[in-house]
């Protein structure tokens, strides 16, 4: 219901370490925006800042228009669930539910129906005379996520509310807020570690780390798209393999060589790293597993192909992880079961070209990047 | 301040904003200052409130007699002597008093140490019959308030001829029932494989109690030995009644005996108080996380 | 062999023996024996002399003297624990938060607990007393604190408050840090102001040891005696006359073991039912 900016947001501590830098972003309404990053990021202290639970040291934040830096939390009409979930000890669930309500002084009749109205919505009727030691995770959980969404408040705020939650309950939590995202259409921003959660659930995610925002997009661009080693690490599973490689030179043809090992590049990449004077630079590669392909003759050998000696298999139903090494390294690609693997046998593969990345080994941004995206947000 | 704030941040100028900015940040600033002022200065006042009747006190002890009795106000002495203390140590056995009570409150607080790990050892490592029934009649004991019982405890310790000697002032105080549940209390939060393991290395129950036991519950220990010296330092009502002498009196009654408010010995008294309090406080103040741990960790949980 | 299993039969109890001993000689005989004491009329060696059966208790019921002690001390419980509690509340609620010299403050606000009750009325005497004490010079009054039936209660109270709120403040120290921090959070972000937070987090936080304190409170203020026994003896007239003091006063000042042991009874009475209400509450969960 609310639009929310920040502007050069930063969190410096007394000890002059920062744990937030210049945090630039713009949330617009019924957006669900995912703060992602591994711990130490600083996703929560940003949370928390707009919250208003942690002052801000630097830098604006607006809401609607407003300069609220220094409003105090309480008059932010904002929500928030917590990671473990905070409800108040000795009192019902019911009245848990209401308390936001009952000091604001809403009449009881009002009170009433609405608490029946949330509980409904997230099946907890039959716990509303229970105190939160009698509830299971999950259903504290709800109750948390149900004290929050009573108010209608302008911005509901998450601290990653599934994190203690065990795996089978959170993919289903994961889909009911979801659900619930659609059904309130309202903005929430949701902080949490777990990679899949903010691919599977926002649709604008802000992937931190150190304290700076390393890329904001959708989860498709973020995967299609990274921005920086860092992000095209982070997002994805499996995760994506990089390799250390040299870009050289050879009749006016470029190559990727690596240990050993060198494969032709097409005419785009050819085009771009020329123009990006990148002939005989050092660069990494990313591949993701599943870009990878399996050249089924053996016998094939091509300029853009290269020998591998699999070593290891897990089947994981549909699809399989092969694993091979290159040089020291372990890499891994993504086959059908089907496929026939032998192992320690040679065997001839290729990068797709389409979805391979390269990344600059001195300052790891994307190579590719603007090339690619125009539609990524800021 | 309101009307600035309405304005929408892609309309704003950079002075505006950073007036804007200077001027909130000046007064976020300005009432964080004044909410920890007036909590300190909450804290302040409300610690000098119960600081006070001690303040009073030390004032006073080094106050000249003189000074005491003038319709002045007067809190603070202005001329401070240690006259009083010299009085106080001469003209009353104040030596023996204080030696009196130490010997007293350091036996009771051993004494107490040994039969509590001793009784909590055996209802938390050993098995035996009637443990139940034993332990209950130890708990009730603590509704039994002393002053209920200090009758009878008199004619039995007068019929024995105990009157006047420190046996009377140490041995009704060799066990206390908190005690007994406080170690008891620790004790549970050990496993029985400790003690089976020990038992399988040959170790004796005195010897498990002392190298084993004692190291491991040396918080509890140090909360009840603070809190047991100060009591024992403190009592009153029984030392009134089972001491007749200056030979035998402990530090308080031995201080009350001279209650009498004329000129001699108001100073004097005050100047005794002051000297019987320090060591009290110097073992709370120096045991005082101790205390605290040792008692929350154990007794009482929110 | 036999001999082995003895030993080990009689083991167990011998670390017992020490405290079953005490316990026995100083605690449960002299119990047993008050309660004979209560039924006899003594001479003033304090040996039993003529059965009286509940006599003693009757003649305390008809006697004024005894409901004066017991309404002085209902009134004097009251005060004390009232104000020693809420003395031990506001210093932990302000000693909560971080502040520099907070260590100071801490102890400042236990250091009570330290004090003997007779050390302090001796400083209290002359702190009230209405020539020298500080007290007129400091409120301008000429009040004559401990003579005046008016005030010699609440003098004795208050100094009983002052005693015993170190103590309490260590309870509800203990007891906020109790109190998940998170909770504060979540309230502020619901919209909860200062007193609201109090009110509906603080308090039923606090309530098992509020509750625990309570009664801790209200047993040792029927307690007290070194307090009365230095400031007011009783006096003026019987207005702080408490029941220990009473029981006191009956057996080595007027010889009447039976009377003040059955007055012991019927302190014992009050207590236990005062300890077991504790438990039996605290079994049923007053907090949640």
């Amino acid at each position: 219901m609310s639009k929310l900016l920040l502007k050069n947001v930063s969190k410096i501590y007394d000890n002059e370490i920062s744990a937030v830098r210049d945090f630039n972003l713009e949330i617009k309404d019924k957006e669900f925006v995912i703060f992602v990053g591994p711990s130490g990021c600083g996703k929560s202290t940003t949370l928390r800042m707009i919250a208003g639970l942690e002052e801000i040291s630097q830098g604006e934040l607006w809401m609607d228009g407003k300069l609220i830096n220094f409003i105090e939390s309480k008059d932010r009409n904002l929500a928030m669930v917590f990671q473990n979930y905070a409800l108040y000890p000795y009192m019902t669930v019911y009245d848990n539910l209401a308390f936001s309500l009952q000091i604001r002084n809403v009449p009881k009749k009002e009170i009433h129906k609405k608490v029946r109205e949330t509980a409904s919505l997230l099946q907890i009727e039959d716990l509303l005379w229970r105190k939160p030691n009698a509830l299971s995770g999950g259903q504290k959980q709800r109750v948390a996520i149900g004290s929050a969404i009573i108010r209608q408040p302008n911005i509901f705020l998450m601290d990653e509310p599934l994190s203690n939650l065990d795996a089978k309950l959170r993919g289903q939590m994961r889909v009911e807020l979801a659900k619930l995202h659609k059904e309130l259409s309202t903005t929430i921003i949701y902080v949490t570690h777990d990679q899949t959660e903010a691919m599977t659930l926002g649709t604008k995610i802000v992937v931190m780390k150190d304290g700076m925002i390393q890329q904001i997009a959708s989860p498709k661009i973020l995967y299609e798209n990274p921005r920086n080693l860092f992000v095209a690490g982070f997002i994805g599973t499996p995760t994506m393999n990089f390799i250390e490689a040299e870009v050289t030179t050879k009749n006016r043809r470029l190559y990727l060589e690596f240990n050993y090992k060198k494969i032709k590049l097409n005419d785009i990449l050819n085009h771009t790293l020329y123009a990006k004077g990148y002939v005989n630079e050092k660069v990494i590669i990313g591949i993701r597993p599943n870009d990878i392909e399996i050249i089924a003759d053996k016998e094939y050998k091509h300029a853009d192909t290269f020998t591998i000696y699999p070593n290891r298999r897990e089947i994981l139903g549909a699809q399989a992880n092969v694993y091979f090494d290159i040089g020291e390294k372990n890499y891994l690609v993504c086959v059908d079961t089907e496929d026939e693997i032998i192992l320690n046998e040679a065997m001839q593969i290729r990068f797709n070209q389409e979805k391979l990345h390269l990344f600059d080994a001195n300052t790891q941004e994307n190579i590719l990047y603007e090339n690619k995206n125009t539609r990524s947000s800021k | 301040m309101e009307e600035i704030q309405r304005l929408s941040p892609n309309k704003i100028t950079i002075e505006q904003l950073d007036k804007l900015r200077i001027d909130m940040n000046q007064r976020a600033k300005r009432r964080k200052t004044i909410k920890q002022i007036s909590l300190l200065f909450l804290n302040v006042t409300v610690a000098l409130i119960i600081l006070f009747p001690l303040f009073y006190a030390m004032s006073l002890a080094i106050m000249p007699s003189g000074e005491v009795f003038s319709t002045e106000f007067n809190l603070i002495a202005k001329n401070p002597t240690l006259e009083n203390f010299k009085q106080a140590l001469t003209k009353i056995p104040l030596a023996r008093f204080v030696l009196n009570s130490f010997l007293v409150a350091l036996s009771i607080t051993f004494g107490q140490m040994i039969s509590c790990s001793f009784a909590a050892f055996t209802f938390s490592f050993q098995e035996f019959k009637g443990k139940k029934v034993i332990f209950m009649l130890v708990m009730a004991t603590m509704m039994v308030p002393g002053e209920a019982t200090i009758i009878s405890n008199y004619l039995t310790v007068s019929s024995f001829g105990w009157l006047n000697s420190y046996k009377v002032l140490i041995i009704p105080y060799l066990t206390s029932a908190m005690g007994i549940f406080l170690f008891r209390q620790f004790y549970m939060t050990f496993p029985m494989s400790l003690y089976e393991a020990a038992k399988l290395d040959g170790c004796s129950n005195i010897r498990f109690i002392v190298r084993i036991l004692l190291p491991l519950t040396k918080s509890a220990i140090g909360a009840m030995a603070v809190y047991t010296f100060i009591n024992a330092w403190n009592m009153y009502m029984w030392p009134l009644l089972v001491t007749g002498n200056n030979q035998m009196r402990t530090v308080q009654i031995g201080i009350s005996m001279l209650d009498s408010v004329d000129s001699q010995s108001i100073t004097m008294m005050i100047a005794g108080v002051v000297m019987i309090i320090l060591p009290s406080i110097t073992i709370f103040i120096v045991g005082q996380k101790q205390l605290v741990r040792g008692m929350f960790s154990g007794a009482v949980k929110g | 062999m036999m001999k082995n299993r003895i030993v080990k039969f009689f083991a167990p109890y011998t670390y017992l023996v020490p405290s079953l001993l005490i316990f026995g000689i100083f605690l449960f005989f002299p119990f047993f024996k008050t309660i004979y004491l209560s039924l006899y009329k003594t001479n003033k060696m304090g040996q039993a002399k003529l059965f009286v059966g509940l006599g003693n208790y009757m003649e305390l019921f008809q006697s004024k003297s005894f409901y004066n002690s017991i309404v002085v001390t209902i009134i004097f419980v009251l005060i004390s624990v009232c104000v020693s509690m809420l003395i031990g509340l506001l210093a932990a609620m302000l000693c909560n938060k971080s502040l520099p010299g907070i260590r100071f403050f801490s102890t400042a606000y236990a250091l009570p607990m330290a004090i003997a009750s007779s050390s302090a009325a001796i400083v209290f005497k002359i702190m009230l007393n209405p020539s020298v004490g500080i007290m007129n010079k400091l409120l301008r009054l000429n009040v004559n604190w401990i003579n005046d039936p008016k005030y010699a209660l609440i003098c004795v109270a208050l100094l009983t408050a002052w005693l015993n709120s170190g103590i309490n403040f260590l309870y509800f120290s203990a007891g906020l840090s109790n109190i998940d921090e998170t909770i504060y959070e979540r309230a502020s972000v619901d919209g909860a102001n200062e007193w609201q937070k109090f009110r509906r987090l603080t308090l039923p936080g606090l309530s098992p040891i509020l509750f625990y304190t309570l009664v801790v409170n209200i047993i040792q203020a029927f307690q007290s005696f070194g307090q009365v026994k230095i400031l007011t003896q009783g006096g003026p007239g019987e207005s702080t006359n408490l029941i220990v003091y009473s029981i006191y006063r009956d057996a080595f000042f007027n010889f009447r073991f039976g009377s003040a042991a059955a007055q012991s009874v019927l302190l014992f009475i009050i207590i236990m039912t005062l300890t077991l209400l504790m438990f039996r509450l605290e079994k049923r969960g007053v907090s949640y």
